[in-house]
């Protein structure tokens, strides 16, 4: 008989029970791309709630004190908005040249 | 291929890439999830959501490890994760407190069902039992690589296996020969 050590170690070098299906490599690859366009889709939503935000805030001054005057304080602020937003396009752009576009699926 | 040119490969955004390294790897996936995670559709969607994770991260690895390794560890977390999810205990029991199921033993038995008993003896052992066993026999990992996948010491993981491996040698030796039906 052979000895159990032997046959232990056979067995347990022995594929077992469970096989992932045929497509298996499909699927993922459909996955990462449904999770990439999730990914972009809440980006869109995110910055379109931000806009909102941002120009029913600018509205409601406007309102409240009646003229452009208002606004004079926020001046010094917007040359940081438009690096703030510049950097958030340049983010985007390479992200979809260097990332998204690795994992296509066609 | 090797793992560095893969990985290169797939970051540049070569899809053939991509698909090999599924195909190189879901073996390893496959084992850690399945001995781990009970149903087959679970154990699907977890190996997905491995690779998911994979190539999410893929920009972070930096070969400090193997790829293998790398790899395993992501599906050893994702499979204990999904267990506390489902509120299924992830088992660190002592193996010498389970009661292990044997099936009814008639007469000779062929080495492919000596090898169907001993995986489903594995299946009863507590969940670090499996994994350690799984990763040293089937996947070939090393003491320090199956220590970097699962966090636990070397020393652990070395007792593991030893007591594991008697337990089998135990629980199966006397049937050796003879046929065994699975309850």
């Amino acid at each position: 008989m052979e000895n159990i050590d032997k046959k232990l170690d056979k067995a347990l070098n022995q594929e077992f029970d469970f096989q992932l299906p045929a497509d298996f490599t499909n699927q993922v690859l459909i996955k990462v791309k449904e999770k990439e366009a999730k990914t972009d889709k809440n980006m869109f939503w995110w910055i379109t709630g931000l806009s909102i935000l941002l120009l029913a805030s600018a509205a409601g001054i406007l309102i409240y004190y009646g003229n452009l005057s208002a606004f004079k304080p926020l001046l010094s602020y917007v040359p940081w908005l438009f690096i703030g937003a510049g950097l958030v396009t340049v983010i985007q752009i390479l992200d979809q040249k260097l990332v998204k576009e690795k994992l296509n699926v066609s | 291929m090797e793992d560095k040119d893969l990985v290169s490969k797939v970051l540049a955004g070569n899809q053939m890439a991509s698909r090999l390294l599924i195909d190189q790897y879901k073996r390893l996936v496959g084992h850690v999830v399945a001995r781990l995670v009970d149903d087959n559709l679970d154990r699907e969607e977890v190996c997905q959501d491995v690779f998911v994770k994979v190539f999410k991260n893929l920009n972070g690895f930096h070969f400090d490890a193997k790829l293998s390794t790398w790899i395993a560890t992501i599906a050893y977390r994702l499979s204990i994760n999904f267990l506390q999810k489902k509120k299924r205990r992830f088992r660190e029991d002592d193996l010498e407190k389970v009661s292990f199921e044997i099936g009814i033993i008639d007469s000779e038995l062929e080495d492919s069902d000596y090898a169907h008993f001993i995986h489903q003896l594995i299946m009863q052992m507590p969940d670090t039992y499996k994994t350690v066993l799984t990763l040293f026999h089937l996947d070939g990992f090393s003491y320090p690589e199956i220590v970097e996948i699962t966090g636990m010491p070397e020393g652990t993981v070395k007792n593991y296996l030893f007591r594991a491996r008697k337990k089998l040698k135990e629980l199966s030796a006397p049937y050796v020969g003879k046929e065994i039906h699975f309850i």
